[in-house]
């Protein structure tokens, strides 16, 4: 039985964030809860964004700001990404050469994670937060089924390469999509391109991260994601072979 | 001893040598067809190539797919190949509707539940369907993407995709 | 000028060591399985129980067969302490431990698998899916196989370097079996001190085995002896003498026996034991080899000059454990040529009594010699010849027999030497007689 979906979506982030809720009927509270999550992705960008003059992020690299002196959520975020920086042996890059910070690779993710946490204090159980490609779900959809997510097609955006079918978790994609572009990792070896990489996982910030890093790490990637539990990733080569770990198929 | 001297003859050395090297032989060769390099399986793009067995050739592409008039789901059916790998066969069929458009994928075949893949199930993890399909076909509601480069680009798509 | 070799060296093992080491050894298993959890796992769910037994399992299948790979190594100070006898009767016990705990290990494996999913299913798991399992599939085969020729109703039935190269597949079997401990075996993949000691132990031991056991074939093989003398002697007996300049790396005494490898195109592989007929000297290794099978043949089919690679000496029953107290010598068969060696490096106030057994008198060989030997140290030679059946007596080494031989028979210590029955016979009748066990001395049975 379909239940109405409600759709809302609006520029922010240099991308697109869209928010579907499914509910029995439109009331206030919606509408309330999805306008929280706009304006949290908004005040989060003008922390983070490194195109804001006024950024907590520019100041710091400006000079204008101690990093010791910044809100907790720049702090939180600046940890985080040091864990990943360690944890990807380097292939997760958040600082510039110049010293500056970039976190851009970690808040995108990190912040339609944090945006939703409203749908859920406003008591809405079945929804989905896409920011740009990074997409987080919670319960079902409007035809009481698991969210279905498509991953593109790298080579041809027109068309979906294959659908992931998930039930509270989060699905992020990597990926430059350009051919014969070569890649190398942190030790200055090469690594075989690939045409995106697809991480799903329960929280959004880490499998946008995640993905992040194993894109980079190619091939090796896919078994790098298999150490956090829960996270899974699934890569498509630049010749459009789908590659996933064996569990994804048993599991159809 | 109870001996047999006459396998002393000729090649004593190569004679004694066999049972070992046989055995050998033998785990090495096991190694090869067992062993694989990774636990990872690749399906290709396109259905019809791959380890595909002789009775199940046809794509899982709707694309130019024969088809009814009728437009209930399953008009049309596409059986996909059977993909073989570590874990055991998985092959998929594709339900077209009466306008030859993509409307199910039902899976015909896949391992036995086995101690991986029921405690992946436990996590409630997604669920895999691999085709290339048409955007417009597919009953996704959200699309999770690498080649979005141009940010108009990006916005335009997504509110297609999204609204669709 | 004759000068006996240098005697072998002592071994500065003492039973102590032997028994703390094993303690160390066996403690450091237990404590890896306990740490993990192991008790607790087996009060747990099946999954853990099955677990917890399979690990255990592992870890004892793992250590008995490290303890008997060490073994073979023939390290000079554990075989100058036990001798090789002793020390390939625990290779071998060690191996059929090995066995059984490799077997409980695949059961409960199994078992835990299949906890979850079908025992066919957990058997897929564990032979390839799993990683690294085909690998370890294939190494508990191998070593399996090896326990497998190794029971003596098997091995009797193909020849020695038939099995024994068969036998090597146990390298390569705890080779491959070695990186699934690592990676799947719960002591191993998230205890980094457990591990970083497994692997040390594991690459200690293949460094020492190389060197060591390699290194010692390597060098026999360098620096070789050359046959000296050749003599008929009796029926289808030879005496082989070996000399040359590397007598001087050799340390041996009476009593002894080695290990002969012919280099010739026909035999290099082949490497068997033999007894030493004399005490060893300047002038050489003596041997004297009957015609049992085909290595025999071969070595007295030699020419002069031929290059003989040798190990060893080997064996603890040497002049140095007589305690110079009169004795009572038992040789049947092989036998003789310790008995006859021994015999040059005793003195008068032995008064050595030597009974020898054989099934015909053609079997006899250095009687003479023997006789000559056994006067000048005041002692006498008794044969007894002829099948069992048309003895006069029944057993010729019951007690009361003994006694008539040797009356003075409890004031002696006794050497043994020779075949299996022999030994059991006159140990039995000796014991039967009121001797020590600690005055009976034998190589025990295991080649």
């Amino acid at each position: 039985m379909m239940k109405p979906i409600l759709k809302f979506a609006e520029p922010v982030m240099g991308t697109v964030a869209s928010v579907h809720v499914v509910a029995d009927r439109v009331h206030s509270q919606v509408v309330t809860a999805v306008g929280r999550v706009f304006g949290e992705l908004h005040r989060l960008e003008a922390l983070f964004s490194t195109f804001i003059k006024t950024s907590e992020i520019s100041r710091i690299n400006s000079g204008e700001l101690s990093l010791l002196d910044a809100s907790p959520e720049v702090i939180e975020v600046m940890d985080a990404c040091t864990w990943l920086e360690h944890v990807s042996d380097g292939a997760f890059v958040a600082r510039r050469p110049n010293g500056g910070l970039d976190p851009a690779g970690f808040v995108k993710g990190w912040a339609g994670q944090r945006a939703s946490k409203y749908l859920a204090e406003f008591g809405l159980d079945n929804w989905l937060i896409n920011i740009g490609g990074d997409i987080q779900t919670a319960g079902l959809n409007a035809d009481n089924q698991p969210w279905s997510v498509g991953i593109s097609n790298p080579h041809n955006s027109d068309e979906l390469r294959f659908s992931l079918d998930v039930i509270d978790q989060a699905v992020a994609t990597s990926g430059t999509g350009a051919r014969g572009l070569h890649l190398w990792d942190a030790k200055g070896r090469p690594v075989e391109a690939l045409g995106s990489m697809t991480v799903v996982g329960p929280e959004l910030r880490w499998a946008d991260a995640f993905a992040t890093v194993a894109y980079v790490k190619g091939l090796d990637g896919v078994a790098w994601v298999e150490q956090f539990p829960g996270y899974h990733a699934l890569a498509i080569t630049l010749s459009g072979d789908l590659i996933a770990p064996a569990w994804a198929v048993s599991s159809i | 001893m109870t001996r047999n001297k006459s396998a002393d003859d000729q090649f004593p050395l190569v004679r004694r040598l066999a049972p070992a090297v046989l055995l050998a032989s033998g785990g090495v060769v096991f190694l090869a067809l067992v062993d694989g390099p990774e636990n990872m399986i690749i399906l290709n793009s396109s259905s019809t190539t791959g380890s595909v067995s002789s009775s199940s050739s046809s794509t899982s592409n709707p694309t130019g797919s024969t088809s009814t008039q009728e437009l209930t789901c399953g008009a049309a059916r596409s059986t996909g190949a059977q993909v073989e790998f570590k874990w055991g066969i998985v092959q998929v069929e594709a339900l077209l509707d009466g306008e030859g458009e993509l409307c199910e994928v039902e899976v015909l075949q896949f391992p036995d539940a086995d101690r991986r893949s029921l405690a992946i199930n436990n996590f409630a993890l997604p669920i895999l369907r691999d085709a290339v399909v048409v955007a417009k076909n597919a009953n996704v509601q959200a699309v999770s993407g690498a080649t979005l480069t141009s940010r108009a680009y990006m916005a335009s798509l997504q509110f297609a995709l999204d609204n669709s | 000028m004759t000068k006996p070799l240098r005697r072998p060296i002592r071994s500065a093992l003492l039973d102590i060591d032997v028994v703390a080491l094993t303690a160390v050894a066996t403690m450091v298993v237990m404590g890896v399985w306990l740490r993990h959890g192991g008790v607790d796992m087996l009060a747990g769910s099946a999954l853990d129980r099955w677990t917890s037994i399979s690990r255990l399992s592992g870890l004892f299948a793992s250590f008995t067969g490290l303890v008997g790979v060490a073994l073979s190594i023939r390290s000079t100070q554990v075989e100058r302490k036990f001798g090789l006898d002793t020390m390939y009767n625990w290779h071998r016990i060690l191996g059929e431990t090995m066995a059984i705990a490799l077997v409980v290990h695949i059961w409960s494996g199994v078992m835990s698998w299949s906890v979850e999913a079908s025992v066919w299913s957990a058997i897929r798991d564990l032979t390839g899916r799993e990683p690294y399992m085909a690998m370890a599939t294939v190494g508990a085969f191998f070593i399996l196989v090896v326990a497998f020729t190794s029971l003596r109703a098997v091995r009797r039935r193909m020849s020695y370097e038939t099995w024994y190269f068969m036998h090597l597949l146990s390298y390569a079997g705890f080779a491959l079996a070695f990186s699934h401990t690592i990676v799947l075996g719960g002591d191993f993949n998230e205890d980094p001190i457990a591990r970083w000691m497994w692997i040390v132990v594991h690459i200690g031991l293949a460094v020492w085995l190389v060197i060591g056991r390699w290194g010692r074939v390597v060098r026999s093989v360098l620096k070789p002896l050359h046959i000296t003398n050749l003599e008929s002697t009796g029926v289808n007996t030879v005496v082989v003498t070996l000399g040359g300049p590397a007598l001087e790396n050799l340390r041996g005494d009476a009593g002894q026996f080695c290990y002969l490898r012919p280099l010739v195109r026909s035999s290099w592989w082949k490497s068997n034991p033999y007894s030493m007929s004399a005490a060893p000297s300047t002038d050489g290794l003596r041997f004297t080899i009957k015609d049992r099978g085909d290595a025999s043949q071969t070595l007295g089919g030699l020419s002069l000059g031929t290059r003989v690679a040798v190990e060893g000496p080997y064996g603890t029953c040497t002049p140095e454990v007589l305690a110079g107290n009169k004795l009572l010598m038992i040789a049947g068969g092989v036998g003789i040529g310790p008995i006859r060696s021994l015999l040059e490096r005793v003195g008068p106030e032995t008064e050595p009594v030597i009974l020898y057994r054989a099934r015909s008198e053609k079997d006899l060989v250095h009687v003479e010699e023997l006789t000559e030997l056994a006067i000048r140290v005041n002692g006498r030679v008794q044969t007894i010849v002829g099948p069992t059946s048309s003895l006069a007596v029944k057993d010729p080494f019951s007690t009361a027999v003994l006694l008539t031989s040797v009356p003075d028979l409890q004031d002696r210590e006794v050497v043994v030497a020779g075949p299996e029955s022999l030994l059991f016979a006159a140990y039995k009748g000796l014991r039967a007689a009121g001797i020590d066990a600690l005055d009976i001395h034998f190589e025990r049975p295991w080649w």
